[in-house]
């Protein structure tokens, strides 16, 4: 009977180190920024699914990646929820512009990617990135 | 015209096989025809409109650089103004008057009405009003208690002679001086103005004055109708006992030197003034000014100041104290003002501005394409150049003026100077070089926004706005200090008016490349020899000198910041549409260097370059226009401009950058050769009904349509022979299965002419028998349509405009997304109409047009043409001279090459070409008593007929139509990949199964897991092989424990496609043929369709499968359905729809590829 008991300790005490968010995927990364305009550099950030933040610039996206630190899994939770607010995973969008901003999420080993131009006046789109950005700013 | 004998002796009967004329109606193959009968669509709006300019909002923040708060208070009070309280202010009277009335009825001595009737005498004359006018009206001025509208039928009690207005006039202020609580209305009113209207009703107006001092801004109007009573009055006088002494303290000289150092402060500028003159003033009523500081009349001075000519101000003096009391401007201050402003780099510049009530607004409106009557000021100038501050920001959803209230003095706005004056220069580039009104070209508005985001290190262009960044301070500084910069970014907005270069790969290249050259040339125009070839020079790297952001010279040169770019086209980077939209910025180095090597080495001078270029972009070049496209265009440019020289220097300006000639278009290479059961179908001359003959036996005839066709209603077939269409006599549309079976009536409208249905049997083309210029295109699947505008073309003779009345013959590409057709053409030259036959084609991903033969002699057309039915690049045709004679033509598009297939005297062939494309079959009617289908195989390695084959088979028929019921086999790339790294060195072989479907190879080498590098700095060409195998030998990279190699092939007009890739090790051999693997997908994700690319091994014996799946395993397509394949590289494509040809939805796909047990799986992603 002790045993059981310890097992079942053991099983509650295990399910309660679950992370914080759990709604959050396990596999959740993001790569946001922009890139184009008259300089053609891109510059952005992706948050890896463990938290690390790389920060990139160069000729094209996610070039040169150097270490930004780390999210913190409340960040990541922020960022999984705003996404999921915002209806981020129905939004359909592949347009790039002269100045292109994307956000792409990779969750459940499913990948969503959206583009638009900069300068146009989709605000959730921009509310978006801006969250991300800020996210990473704060760490 | 020669009669012409068949050979065969024997008619061969073309009549149906008796029981087979009645329609069949089980379908051997389906279609869904629940869309059906299919109503014309409407045609799709294009491109969507520019967004409206920002409204503009003058900040209120008064630590604003050079922008004062008083001015935003007058801005914000002269914009408008209403009185929320007045609503209030008449129902407070209404009450009252009511409890007057109330009072009276009632006999009550206290009168409510006391309030505004200052007295008993104004309580009579109140009276008096009232009694006389039932319908009396009567409102009041709150602070002074006197009336400001009375209106009434009978204001003043009529004496037996009529008074004349002005009488009558004086009389109702004298009668009612009480109400209006004036002492001495005679002595208190001055007349001013008479007027009568032509309805009769008349009015005299009246300024108040007191001691015989006017009271500024205050007078009373009287009206009489057309009978001369006093009807009504207005006014906003003051009561006599509010004003003061009439005696100044202050000189009149003292005042207007207060004045005009008043003014001088304002403005910046020396005033003068005239002889003041004594008033009293009260600020106005709605002035914040009024309610805050002044509550009663003061004697003043007013002293009329002059700046300039936009500057005359009322200034009042205060007549006791000195003190100003207020400034008025006199004259409506809204104008375009020239000022002046030191810029990012320190320079004063002139700057053209926009006044309005002493706030200077950086909008230029001098160009000649302003529009004030069009405009809305300083908010919407049309026409005008405006600059805007996003105040850091990083949307334009706000966006703020730029302003200062002194035409000189711009202190934290030299970015918005920067932009200004080089936006001006812009203008004029494009308006004096190439005759273009603004970026749209009809004059709109030019935006530029400085201040866009923080720290933001670019420029660009989102229209209908130019955006700049101020920059990191380390890559760049404000961008908004660089000509070409600013060119730079107003030539995609030229671009985007004109030919629209998709942003992607190389038209998205040349997309860039022309905002460059644009660049560039504005630099050569502004600044003559003070230019030079480098882009963004002055805001690349502040800190690093020399370093510019493009070189046109040179572009890979070690001054380019950020990354040389190619130089020529064997430096062309293949990039991925994730990597910079295909390379836009990248490859853009290539057509830079010709236009450099144009203007420079070829001796044509920046002018006619330019103009070469301009007229390229505007006139011929199209959405997705490549690279060869573009060597195209800007020759024909220089050809038509300077003539045939010109041409020659810039094809060796393109010919020194790789930008070698090819085919404006690729409908396609060799096919595989569908090996199923072949046939031909024609018209029964007697009864216009379709019957198929199999091939080569011709011992089977069956009719396969069981209505009659209509004359033009040829029909088409389906790559796989399974269905045709065809329009029929009554003008509807059918489908049907190729043997007769399973018709469909697809319209109801009996008003359609012809119709093509491409290979996959999923796309009908269709003309109307109207003269609409249009082809119609459904998606059998889905029953969408779509109207497509045709695009006239160059008529006969050079360029005159004709007009394309409809087209007629369609069909479509079996290896490509093209649809040739042949159009009917009218045209009026030398006062004599034309009408002419032309042949076009239409890239369908795109909708770009393409005209097949450029230029035609008068008089003479072309017409039906067909495809090769294993080669799209050969066409065959009619052709009818001017006698007029009609041949039988072919070409090759990839040579250019012409031949002649048959002389068909007066009759129009209709060609098909058949089996391999060795043969033709064609028609012979002369309308009456021959009408015959005959045959002509083409000599050997040529496009000529070879008379000895020409031959009638079969009597009264026409209009043939080769088909091949079966499927062609699944493309392979490459038949053999092999590789050997032994030592320092890697030997690697490949064999191709058609040597001709490239011009070159290239190799690249992915070391670990780093970036790709590409081994071949010149291309491998096609003819460096020995029977389609080709070697390449690479230095061994040095201490890696791997590496990958791909084969890259490169087709004749520059695009390049992987053909296989190889792993390898050191010290191994390595094979493709060693495994069954899936190749990276491409593109990925992918809107339209994706190339599923996989190696099988040496031969298994076992059925190859490619199957796509959805999330839930289903499989929802076959691309490849065990087939057996030979080991190499294939490539086959999906193309986003079901099994069933409906389109499937967005989302996630697993490709499946298997092979026996052994299976690969690779995911992609479909966008919608």
């Amino acid at each position: 009977m002790p045993w059981i008991r310890l097992s079942l300790l053991v099983a509650v005490l295990v399910s309660g180190l679950s992370c914080a968010g759990s709604g959050v995927p396990k596999d959740f990364k993001v790569v946001f920024g922009e890139g184009g305009g008259v300089t053609g550099q891109w510059r952005g950030h992706t948050i890896a699914a463990d938290g690390q933040v790389e920060t990139w610039a160069g000729a094209s996206a996610e070039v040169n990646p150097k270490p930004a630190g780390k999210l913190s899994d409340k960040s990541r939770s922020a960022i999984w929820d705003e996404l999921e607010k915002s209806g981020y995973f129905e939004i359909e969008r592949n347009e790039p512009g002269n100045m292109t901003r994307f956000i792409r999420v990779t969750a459940n080993e499913e990948t969503h990617e959206v583009t638009w131009p900069a300068g146009g006046s989709d605000d959730t789109l921009e509310g978006l990135l801006a969250f991300c950005r800020e996210q990473v700013k704060n760490q | 015209m020669t009669t012409r004998t068949p050979i065969r002796t024997t008619p061969i009967p073309a009549v149906l096989v008796p029981g087979l004329c009645l329609l069949m109606a089980a379908s051997a193959e389906a279609i869904d025809t629940s869309h059906f009968p299919i109503p014309l669509p409407e045609v799709k709006s294009s491109e969507t409109a520019a967004r409206p300019a920002k409204q503009m909002a003058v900040p209120d923040d008064a630590g604003r650089p050079g922008f004062a708060a008083k001015t935003a208070n007058r801005f914000a009070g002269s914009v408008g103004r209403t009185q929320p309280a007045s609503e209030q202010l008449i129902v407070g009277v209404e009450r009252r008057l009511e409890a007057i009335r109330q009072a009276k009825l009632l006999g009550l001595d206290r009168n409510p009405a006391a309030r505004h009737l200052g007295s008993t005498d104004a309580v009579f004359g109140f009276e008096r009003l009232e009694s006389s006018n039932p319908d009396l009206q009567i409102r009041w001025h709150e602070d002074t208690g006197v009336p400001r509208f009375i209106s009434g039928t009978n204001l003043l009690p009529m004496t037996a002679t009529p008074f004349a207005p002005e009488d009558a006039a004086a009389a109702f202020l004298r009668d009612q001086k009480a109400l209006l609580r004036i002492d001495d209305p005679s002595a208190e009113f001055e007349q001013t103005e008479k007027i009568e209207s032509e309805d009769g009703f008349q009015a005299v107006r009246l300024q108040q004055v007191h001691e015989g001092i006017p009271v500024w801004a205050r007078d009373v109007v009287v009206r009489l109708d057309r009978s001369g009573r006093v009807s009504g009055f207005s006014g906003t006088h003051l009561p006599s006992a509010s004003f003061p002494d009439a005696t100044p303290a202050v000189s009149e000289g003292a005042a207007a030197q207060t004045a005009r150092e008043s003014m001088s402060d304002r403005y910046g500028t020396a005033a003068v003034s005239e002889t003041p003159e004594l008033m009293y003033f009260l600020p106005i009523a709605g002035n914040p000014e009024a309610e805050s500081t002044q509550k009663e009349p003061r004697l003043a001075w007013r002293v009329r100041t002059r700046g300039n000519a936009h500057q005359v101000d009322d200034v009042f003096v205060d007549a006791m104290t000195g003190a100003i009391l207020h400034s008025s401007t006199r004259v409506c201050m809204t104008g375009p003002a020239t000022g002046s402003g030191r810029d990012l780099a320190g320079v004063t510049r002139s700057l053209e501005l926009w006044e309005s009530n002493g706030t200077n607004f950086m909008v230029n409106t001098t160009k000649d394409m302003f529009d004030l009557n069009g405009s809305q000021m300083p908010d919407n100038p049309k026409g005008g150049i405006l600059i805007a501050n996003a105040n850091h920001a990083e949307n334009t959803q706000e966006l703020f003026h730029v302003t200062s209230n002194n035409l000189n003095s711009w202190t934290g706005s030299e970015n918005a100077v920067s932009s200004s004056f080089y936006a001006g220069q812009v203008y004029d580039y494009f308006k004096q070089r190439h005759s273009r009104t603004s970026i749209d070209g009809n004059g709109g508005a030019m935006i530029l926004v400085v201040n866009f985001g923080t720290n933001f290190a670019n420029a660009f262009w989102s229209a209908p706005i130019m955006h700049f960044g101020n920059g990191d301070g380390q890559d760049f500084s404000d961008l908004a200090g660089s000509l070409d910069v600013t060119a730079h970014e107003m030539s995609h907005g030229v671009t985007e008016h004109t030919a629209n270069l998709v942003y992607e790969f190389q038209s998205g290249a040349l997309n860039e490349h022309f905002s460059d050259a644009f660049g560039v040339a504005t630099d050569f125009f502004a600044n003559g020899n003070g230019a030079n070839w480098l882009l963004g020079e002055e805001v690349t790297t502040p800190n690093i000198a020399g370093d510019c952001l493009r070189n046109m010279i040179d572009p890979g040169a070690s001054n380019v910041a950020f990354g040389g770019q190619p130089r020529h086209m064997n430096e062309y980077r293949n990039l991925t549409i994730q990597q910079d939209n295909g390379g836009v910025h990248i490859n853009s180095g290539i057509p830079n260097r010709a236009f450099y090597f144009a203007t420079v080495d070829q001796g044509l001078g920046i002018e006619a370059t330019e103009k070469i270029w301009y007229r390229a972009l505007t006139q011929y070049l199209n959405r997705s226009s490549q690279f060869v496209d573009f060597r195209l265009a800007t020759i024909q440019a220089a050809v038509d401009l300077y003539g045939a020289a010109a041409g020659n220097s810039v094809a060796a300006a393109m010919d020194a950058v790789g930008i070698t000639d090819g085919e404006p278009t690729d409908p396609g290479g060799d096919l595989p050769d569908n090996t199923g059961a072949d046939y031909l179908s024609f018209i029964d001359a007697s009864t216009g009904n379709v019957i198929r003959v199999d091939l080569p036996n011709g011992s089977s005839f069956e009719q396969i349509t069981g209505v009659s066709i209509a004359a033009s209603g040829r029909p088409s077939f389906a790559d796989d022979g399974s269905i045709f269409a065809w329009v029929a006599a009554d003008q509807n549309i059918y489908v049907s299965a190729s043997n007769g079976s399973g018709t469909q009536q697809l319209s109801d409208t009996g008003d359609w002419n012809s119709v093509a249905i491409n290979a996959e049997g999923t796309i009908l083309a269709a003309t109307t028998v109207y003269a609409d210029g249009m082809i119609y295109l459904f998606d059998l699947g889905t029953g969408n349509g779509q109207a497509v505008e045709l695009q006239s073309q160059n008529s006969s003779d050079g360029d005159i405009p004709s007009n394309i009345v409809a087209a007629d013959v369609m069909e479509f590409a079996a290896g490509g997304d093209y649809l040739i057709y042949d159009t009917l053409n009218r045209s009026e030259f030398g006062g004599t109409e034309l009408e002419f036959w032309d042949i076009n084609l239409l890239r369908l991903t795109d909708g770009t047009f393409f005209r097949v033969f450029p230029s035609l002699p008068a008089g003479e057309s072309v017409g039906n043409p067909t495809l090769g039915q294993n080669h799209d690049n050969l066409m065959a045709f009619d052709y009818v001279d001017t006698e007029p004679n009609v041949y039988v033509l072919a070409v090759d598009f990839e040579t250019g090459d012409v031949g002649q297939l048959t002389n068909n005297f007066d009759s129009l062939g209709r060609p098909t070409f058949a089996g391999d494309d060795g043969a033709v079959y064609y028609q012979y009617d002369d309308g009456s008593s021959q009408r015959q289908i005959w045959y002509v195989e083409l000599e050997a390695g040529g496009l000529n007929g070879d008379p000895k084959t020409d031959t009638a088979v079969l009597n009264g028929a026409l209009n043939p139509v080769f088909f091949t019921i079966g499927t062609r086999p699944t493309p392979i790339l490459l038949s053999a990949l092999e590789g050997d790294w032994f030592g320092d060195q890697v030997v690697l072989e490949w064999e191709v199964p058609d040597v001709a479907s490239h011009v070159g190879f290239e190799v690249e080498r992915v070391i670990e897991s780093g970036s790709p590098e590409l081994r071949t700095p010149d291309p491998i060409s096609s003819r460096d092989g020995q029977d389609g195998r080709f070697q390449f030998v690479d230095e061994a990279p040095v201490a890696a424990s791997r590496a990958e190699y791909r084969i890259i092939g490169v087709k004749s007009d520059g695009h390049t496609e992987e053909l296989g890739r190889l792993e390898l090790t050191p010290g191994r051999s390595g094979s493709i043929g060693e495994s069954l693997a899936l190749l990276p997908a491409y593109p990925n994700p992918f809107a339209g369709s994706v190339q599923l690319r996989f190696t099988v091994p040496s031969d298994t014996g076992l059925p190859t499968s490619v199957t796509i799946h959805d999330v839930q395993g289903r499989v929802v397509a076959r691309p490849v359905a065990a087939e057996q394949l030979a080991s190499g590289v294939h490539q086959v494509e999906w193309d986003g729809r079901t099994e069933d040809g409906r389109p499937a939805s967005a989302g996630v796909f697993f490709v499946r590829l298997s092979q026996g047990g052994m299976e690969q799986t690779q995911r992609v992603t479909l966008l919608r």
